[in-house]
């Protein structure tokens, strides 16, 4: 280590800011978590209704995750083993949902899913709304997070050495005894990479699940919700339960990557 | 001709009943993605759009929402660009942390970063006395739009920047150090304008989160209302038929800004190289 | 057996075309050819992965040119092992025979069997990342027999390997070709490999199978001066003339030469292993030359001689008589080191 004054007049100025960027990124929950009292938090925490909007929130983020796993990697293998140009035309489609601000998402889902519209009618016959339900969250959900598994697993399918899964042709199975016994188990890092970044972003999705279903309520619309009728104070505990919860899935997936 | 059969490699002529299955769940994913947008557009007609974009507050809030994010983006970008140079240059103790935490707001779901945020700036702490007793109001004015922009939204630009560097030669920089350039001007002369294109899609990345931001914004400044809030609002007190014009000339403003920044970047980057 | 007829390709603007190629049952065929020749994209058309562009493909009495890939009774081993890192080596193994849906017992039993066979018996329960590169390229080796196919395609599968590995699994090929009956097709660019364990050598270029044969034949009678070029033959000539059992090099060298005659004659080679160096005059033609080049090859010596024409001899026995550069001699060229080509 040079000691202080051997660093460059720039090198010391470079430090400044960084420091200054870590605290700017680092404060606010660092803050957070410090103004929290914990007799206050301990007693908080019991109330029922976050403890509904809790197991809400991980009952649908684990449904829509499920869900995006079915049908991300069907479509991500799909994308993989079709021709260049094919896969040039869709990929970019699959971002509309990350490049859509979440709200204008929100508005689109709210007027596709509406009992008004074509696909939300057909689902309403067959007994399932979408607006204020679960349902609902979990479509939101899914269209906000889908696109994480795909791309997560599209890339870990093209990086699967075609030969391989070629010999398993070869040696008697059909193709979906490849994908099955081949293909998912030589990906199956990058697979749990992308459910646990779309479980991560279901979680904690506000602006297209609070056009959707403002009730019931999820973790992050309760905190907006008890900030807006009840003050900061009373939303600092379902906002530090939800930053706890983000955290062990972020946790989760360093893990996930470092092991690879 | 290797890589001529590698074009298609996987590709089996034979396309079996998999196939099949997988390509119907497959674009039903993909119907689901696009169907909604492009409903949305469809259904929107054209006078409630034309009442929309004369609304002054829908004009106001779409100026807004784009001059705060831009400045924040620019503002941000000052601190933000040296803090990737170092990640990508320097070995420092606790890096991993370090990187951990610029990728806080990234994990942090917004409504509650909104809360942490708000808890640092609010009366009664201590940023927000002391703003306070500079007369400098962070709620309820532009400048809490844009510190809740840039927080949720400068990871993107750290991290773009920090790949721009790392693709930076270091011997280039080693060289120019050796020819006795300081490092104040091997980082201008050298690393920077190497980096250039990366730090500009991070920036343009950077902008466009900002611009899309909700959750936390709407906890620390409600009004002015951004373009978002507005959406939200409208859609709360008067329903989707005036939540929807907005929108659409939204993505459609949005759409323009960025193709508009991509053709000036590519400029920018021309002009760099030559 | 495997028959192929009127095979037509077309990938972006290469063709492929395989007419007429007919081999044995239990025949090691060795594929060589330059690359970009088309030997993959043969054994693509062969395994099922492309279509074979009309062309029949009969293996065994059994038309597989419009099979899936697993119903083709095709075995496939890579120049890299391409095992299953999901699997240890007796799951990789035993992959093809649970495809089948074989009882485990009898999968028990043929697994041990080939594991055996390959003397790799020791590392049924290892995973795959633990073995070195020989080890693996035998666990794929034992993946690819142990179903029995109809076919196996070995697409340049000692490449990778050092050379004592190599070496080794060089004779476990060979062993093993005895006990199966199925048609192997190596493919391969390096003759050394072709001519230890080929019963039958084809050569492809540009997409077009030129010539097939004994390793003897493909070595002593190129059909062509491309065959001849792939091969290495040196002293290759074009012929001016040829009359009766006479042919003209270079309008001076008139060679008498024995075996098949060609049509028409375009380039000639002299195989330098037969060329009679120092040798006393003999009846046949004799001719004066200049050494202008040794080289040592090992056991091997490589002389070169400017006699008009720049030719190379290579000769084993060095002891006998020493040369030195610059040296005059005299060198005899038997009929039957004269072989003409179209």
């Amino acid at each position: 280590m040079r000691r202080f004054k051997d660093l460059d007049r720039f090198e010391v100025l470079c430090w400044v800011f960084t420091l200054a960027a870590i605290l700017f990124l680092a404060g606010p929950v660092a803050g957070l978590l410090l103004s929290v009292d914990p007799d206050f938090f301990a007693h908080d925490a019991r109330d029922p209704e976050i403890w509904r909007s809790l197991k809400i929130t991980v009952f649908s983020g684990f449904a829509s995750s499920m869900l995006g796993l079915v049908t991300g990697l069907p479509l991500a293998w799909v994308l993989s083993t079709s021709s260049v140009r094919v896969r040039n035309t869709i990929e970019p489609l699959i971002e509309i949902p990350i490049l859509l601000p979440p709200v204008i998402a929100g508005i689109c889902l709210v007027s596709f899913l509406s009992e008004k519209s074509i696909v939300g009618g057909i689902f309403s016959r067959l007994g399932i709304e979408f607006i204020s339900s679960v349902w609902g969250i979990v479509a939101g959900m899914y269209f906000v997070g889908v696109p994480f598994i795909v791309k997560t697993s599209l890339s870990a399918f093209q990086e699967i050495d075609h030969r391989i899964i070629r010999t398993a042709r070869l040696l008697g199975a059909g193709s979906a005894r490849a994908f099955f016994t081949i293909v998912l188990p030589h990906s199956s890092r990058a697979i749990l990479t992308g459910f646990i970044l779309m479980l991560g972003r279901s979680i904690g999705i506000f602006g297209t699940v609070v056009m959707i279903a403002y009730e019931p309520k999820t973790v992050p619309v309760l905190v907006y919700h008890r900030f807006v009728s009840m003050g900061i104070e009373a939303a600092k505990t379902p906002a530090v339960l939800l930053i706890g919860l983000s955290l062990l899935f972020f946790a989760m997936r360093r893990l996930t990557v470092r092991g690879s | 001709m290797q890589d001529r059969l590698r074009s298609d490699s996987g590709r089996l002529h034979h396309a079996g009943l998999t196939t099949l299955i997988f390509s119907l769940l497959g674009g039903l994913i993909l119907l689901f993605v696009v169907a909604p947008l492009l409903g949305m557009v469809l259904h929107c007609p054209a006078e409630d759009l034309a009442k929309a974009a004369a609304d002054p507050a829908v004009t106001e809030s779409i100026w807004l929402t784009l001059w705060t994010s831009m400045a924040a983006t620019m503002i941000f970008a000052v601190s933000a660009v040296p803090l990737s140079y170092l990640l990508a240059r320097k070995q420092f103790p606790l890096k991993g942390i370090v990187t951990g935490i610029i990728d806080l707001p990234v994990v942090i779901p917004h409504s509650a970063a909104g809360i942490a945020l708000l808890g640092l700036i609010s009366r009664g702490s201590l940023l927000g006395d002391l703003s306070d007793n500079l007369g400098f109001h962070f709620i309820g004015g532009p400048a809490g739009i844009m510190l809740a922009m840039a927080y949720v939204s400068l990871p993107f630009l750290i991290n773009a920047a920090r790949d721009g560097f790392s693709a930076v030669p270091e011997r280039l920089e080693k060289a120019a150090l050796n020819l006795g350039a300081s490092p104040a001007r091997v980082f201008f002369t050298i690393s920077m304008p190497l980096a250039w294109r990366s730090i500009l899609s991070g920036m343009i990345l950077m902008f466009a989160r900002g611009m899309s931001e909700f959750g936390a914004v709407v906890i620390v400044t409600y009004h002015p209302m951004i373009t978002p809030v507005l959406i939200y609002e409208r859609f709360g007190a008067f329903g989707l038929r005036y939540a929807r014009p907005v929108s659409v000339i939204f993505v459609a403003v949005s759409l323009a800004v960025f193709v508009f920044l991509r053709f000036l970047g590519r400029k920018s980057v021309n002009a760099q190289s030559q | 057996m495997l028959r192929v007829r009127n095979m037509s390709v077309l990938v972006d603007s290469f063709r492929l075309e395989v007419d007429g190629l007919e081999i044995d049952p239990g025949c090691y065929f060795i594929l060589m050819g330059p690359s970009g020749a088309g030997k993959s994209l043969f054994c693509e058309c062969l395994s099922g992965f492309r279509p074979a562009g009309g062309g029949v493909i009969v293996l065994y009495g059994k038309n597989i040119g419009r099979l899936r890939p697993e119903e083709r009774g095709v075995s496939l081993v890579h120049q890299e092992p391409c095992l299953f890192r999901n699997y240890d080596v007796f799951g990789n193994v035993a992959y093809g025979l649970r495809c089948r849906g074989i009882s485990e017992k009898a999968i028990e039993r043929s697994v041990g069997g080939i594991l055996e066979k390959l003397g790799i018996s020791a590392l049924r329960g290892r995973k795959v990342d633990e073995l070195s590169g020989g080890e693996r390229q035998r666990v794929a080796l034992a993946r690819a027999v142990v179903v029995k196919p109809s076919l196996l395609i070995l697409d340049e599968p000692l490449n990778a390997l050092d050379f004592k590995t190599r070496q080794d699994m060089m004779e476990q090929l060979r062993r093993l070709k005895g006990e199966f009956d199925h048609v192997t097709m190596h493919v391969c660019h390096d003759l050394d490999e072709a001519l230890r364990l080929g019963d039958r050598i084809g050569i492809i270029s540009r997409g077009r199978l030129l010539q097939t044969g004994s390793p003897r034949e493909i070595s002593y009678r190129p059909r062509s001066l491309m065959a001849a070029e792939l091969l290495g033959v040196s002293n290759l000539f074009p012929v001016s003339k040829a009359v009766g059992d006479i042919v003209v090099l270079e309008d001076r060298f008139n060679l008498r030469y024995a075996g098949e005659t060609v049509k028409n004659p375009a380039y000639c080679c002299i195989h330098p292993e037969l060329i009679d160096l120092g040798g006393t005059r003999r009846a046949e033609a004799a001719y004066e030359a200049r050494i202008i080049g040794i080289r040592e090859l090992g056991k091997m010596l490589e002389i070169t001689l400017d006699a008009g024409i720049r030719l190379t001899v290579r000769i084993f026995d060095t002891r006998t008589r020493q040369f030195s550069e610059g040296e005059r001699v005299v060198f005899g060229i038997p009929e039957h080191a004269v072989h003409l080509m179209e």
